[in-house]
């Protein structure tokens, strides 16, 4: 099949397998980084580590991204000690960004999978060595100069590592603006880290009532006609439903009825024909 | 959005949650990073949605024109060229652009998905399909979905860019019609065949005794001193040739598959048998009949008269609703999955509300209700029905069934029985209705019809049986005024495509054998009762040449009896 679209075609980011591979190197560093702070964590037993380690591994290959952070928050909520020192702050914050790393680059990959069809690594090894054995010239010379360069990779890398800085610095500042204050919850007869919730929850809250108002607002004067039209008929609907259906349901009925009735008069005037003439 | 976004977020405050109260810093600090980048990634994904989506335009091109109606001959490649271009902003990555194929077509080479992995503000694609059969081919538009790179939340759009395909039947260009090998002295003229009865032609019929009366150029002179007696020669004569060609119009020959139905075969046969008499100069006219009316076009010349008879051969082919019925869940699936491609906007939630009942109790009928409800929705605004109509159509069964129909055949995909087997098909006789209407036409056509005509009758009348009695006053009495009557039997092939595996288990062997030596018997019995009546049957399957047919259309041209066939 001839691509209509020269330049796309000799573009090796229009290669799909390119963005999986990319995405595993990307998970695996960040997958071996977490791992490398995990094994030498010392506030978890070892047996601990290795099955911890062992369920990182089997979430990695196979499961999803919610799954990697659920077993890491058990990690850290079995683990961690409360008020941490500084240097295992210090520690618990490198984990947490890899974390969010790992996370991120997972529901890439699963993302990217899903679009692309190729499920395991097994299948992407595959394909790789197809794409190896039968090499397109131009995807070829193109793929050669970028890596060559190296600038894919480090571009993702980047941007990943930015992104992630960006959402703990933002994480951090909200936590710094509700610090531990023991005056205010004794005043209204909660606890410190009760207090904090409230409040966390509260800001966390109006975020989430801003998100859903503002963009509401925004995509009701975006409606198209037939949305609109939808919209105004399923809100009257609404109100006069059991009016309409009782309406609807009667004249159903009647109908039913007047129809019962004819068939059994053409019933009767057949049998009367018949008899008339037998 | 979607569950793998739910999960992380529940999981985000549920861990900030307990972190903030064991004072774990560690753990709050990650779920409320991963909280914020939920947050983030969906505003992110509604300016995506309000700006790229709502500025996406769809280009399509067939065979390199774009208007919004073109005509395909079956069978012929289509070329497809989908130009995507966002007027705001780049299409991002991770968007699956789907153009959706209309199922008349295949798609042969190429896809018709395009999944964009790299920012650009055009995006092309292009693709090669086939027509399967004739009929009407509508391209709706492209389904546009898209989702962000982590997978969070997706959108789908349906961009509409209607082009609407006309696809006449294929049909077999015939060359020369005549004979290669000279039997006749002189040439007819373009369009006019020698028939053997007495007339004024070129062509020597017989000698004679001379009667008073006859031209006494005629007179053989030579012939007349060896015998002793006058004797003059008679010609044959030279007339023009018109061909009626009769073909069924039934909901029965659209049954099957795509470019194996009956009709399909009907109108590859009849367009040849067109397309060759109209190139032989014969004028060619076209008889469509049903259970309940005949209708045509007038016999004519050229390719004016060719093209008008391919446009009806293809409105045959063309599905039509089905009788009256129920309201069944098949329907439903069937309208459902259409506005699910084509509307799906329309079936957000957030504007297809539907009204708060307990009714019915059962889960799933309450599930069916719920999804009856919001498709009412839909035929309510795109057939602009009042509010009350909503409510008729999710308890009228009658009601919502019409509606559905409509739309799913405004939609391109009409509603029709479920596709049978092709055999199944086949052995779904004729009506006598149907011949009843064929005797008829053929009446009126002989009733304005001059000396030669020729009847071509395409239709599958193997389980016709005695009903075949209906039309036999009428071809006997085309007969008798000089006319010719051909039948032109099309037979589906149904084992050839399912049971040649290997795999074909012994019953199924059995039945094949079986069901061939009953076709066969069928073939027999219907030669005979044809050859009763005075007429020719040729049969025809898909995939046979037209060629067959042709010859012995050319040899009938002659009035000469075909050997063998008779």
């Amino acid at each position: 099949m001839p691509q209509t679209d020269g330049n796309q075609a000799s573009d090796p980011r229009h290669d799909p397998l390119m963005l999986r591979k990319q995405q595993y190197a990307l998970t695996m560093i960040a997958v071996a980084a977490l791992l490398m702070i995990q094994l030498q964590n010392p506030w978890i037993p070892t047996a601990m580590r290795v099955i911890f380690v062992a369920a990182v591994l089997l979430g990695f290959l196979r499961w999803s991204a919610a799954i990697l952070l659920a077993l890491i928050q058990l990690d850290l909520l079995l683990g961690e000690p409360p008020r941490a020192e500084s240097a295992q702050q210090v520690l618990c914050m490198v984990t947490s960004f890899l974390t969010i790393v790992l996370i991120m680059t997972v529901s890439r990959l699963r993302s990217a999978q899903e679009l692309t069809g190729v499920r395991t690594i097994r299948q992407l090894l595959r394909s790789t060595l197809f794409s190896l054995l039968n090499p397109d010239p131009d995807l070829q010379s193109a793929h050669d100069a970028r890596n060559s360069q190296g600038l894919v990779s480090g571009a993702a890398v980047f941007r990943t590592c930015t992104k992630v800085l960006i959402l703990m610095l933002a994480a951090g500042t909200l936590l710094l603006l509700f610090p531990e204050d023991t005056g205010s919850g004794r005043q209204l007869g909660l606890t410190s880290p009760a207090l904090r919730v409230i409040q966390i929850g509260l800001v966390l809250f109006t975020l989430y009532f801003a998100c859903l108002v503002l963009p509401g607002e925004f995509r009701w004067r975006r409606l198209t006609r037939h949305q609109a039209g939808i919209y105004l008929r399923s809100l009257y609907v609404g109100w006069a439903h059991r009016d309409l259906r009782m309406i609807v349901r009667h004249r159903l009925r009647r109908r039913r009825r007047n129809a019962r009735l004819r068939r059994r008069d053409a019933r009767k005037n057949a049998d009367a024909t018949l008899k008339e003439t037998s | 959005m979607t569950p793998r976004s739910v999960f992380l977020l529940v999981l985000g405050i549920a861990g900030a949650a307990l972190g903030l109260l064991r004072n774990q810093s560690g753990l709050v600090l990650l779920s409320l990073t991963v909280i914020l980048w939920i947050v983030a990634e969906w505003a992110r994904f509604q300016w995506r949605v309000n700006t790229e989506l709502a500025s996406l335009t769809v280009r399509r091109t067939m065979n390199d024109k774009g208007d919004s109606t073109g005509v395909v001959f079956s069978g012929s490649p289509l070329r497809i060229a989908v130009k995507v271009a966002c007027s705001r902003g780049q299409v991002r990555p991770f968007t699956r652009i789907r153009d959706v194929v209309p199922e008349i077509l295949q798609v042969e080479q190429g896809s018709s998905v395009r999944l964009v992995t790299v920012a650009d503000q055009l995006i092309l694609f292009d693709y090669v399909c086939r027509p399967l059969a004739a009929g009407t081919a509508t391209f709706p538009g492209c389904r546009v979905r898209i989702q962000d790179p982590y997978g969070f939340f997706i959108a789908d759009r349906f961009v509409v860019q209607r082009q609407t395909l006309r696809i006449l039947p294929e049909h077999e260009v015939s060359g020369n019609a005549h004979s290669q090998i000279k039997r006749i002295n002189a040439l007819p003229q373009h369009g006019i065949h020698q028939l053997q009865r007495a007339g004024l032609g070129s062509e020597l019929l017989e000698i004679r005794q001379y009667v008073p009366g006859d031209p006494p150029k005629s007179i053989a002179w030579k012939v007349s001193a060896r015998r002793d007696q006058l004797m003059t020669r008679e010609y044959e004569s030279d007339v023009p040739i018109r061909t009626v060609i009769f073909v069924e119009e039934t909901r029965r020959v659209q049954r099957g598959p795509w470019g194996q139905r009956q009709c399909d075969l009907s109108a590859r046969v009849a367009a040849g048998i067109s397309q060759a008499a109209l190139a032989a100069g014969d004028l060619a006219g076209l008889v469509l009949f049903s259970e309940s009316a005949t209708r045509g076009i007038i016999p004519g010349w050229g390719d004016r008269t060719l093209y008008h008879i391919l446009e009806r051969l293809a409105d045959t082919c063309t599905m039509n609703a089905g009788p009256r019925g129920r309201w069944t869940p098949q329907l439903q699936a069937a309208l459902l999955t259409v506005c699910q491609e084509r509307w799906p906007e329309l079936l957000s939630v957030q504007v297809n509300r539907v009204p708060l009942t307990v009714f019915p109790l059962l889960p799933w009928k309450h599930r069916a209700r719920i999804v009856r409800s919001r498709l009412a929705g839909i035929v309510c605004q795109l057939h602009g029905l009042k509010a009350s109509d909503w409510v008729r159509l999710v308890h009228d069964d009658e009601f919502m069934r019409q509606h559905a129909i409509h739309l799913l055949s405004e939609a391109g995909c009409p509603a029709t029985p479920p596709l049978l087997d092709e055999s199944a098909a086949a052995e779904v006789p004729i009506d006598p209705r149907s011949l009843t209407q064929l005797a008829v036409g053929i009446r009126q056509s002989f009733g304005r019809a001059r000396d030669n005509e020729r009847f071509i009758i395409v239709a599958d009348l193997l389980h016709a049986d005695e009903s075949l009695d209906a039309i036999r006053p009428a071809v006997q009495l085309a007969l008798a005024r000089h006319h010719r009557v051909v039948f032109v039997c099309p037979l589906l092939n149904p084992a050839a495509a399912k049971h040649s595996g290997d795999d074909a288990s012994r019953l199924t062997k059995l039945l094949r054998e079986a069901w061939s030596a009953d076709r066969e018997n069928r073939q027999a019995d219907l030669r005979r009762r044809v050859r009763t009546m005075g007429a020719t049957i040729a049969f025809t399957a898909a995939g046979h040449p037209i060629s067959l047919v042709l010859a012995q259309l050319q040899r009938k041209r002659r009035g000469r009896a075909i050997a063998g066939v008779h």
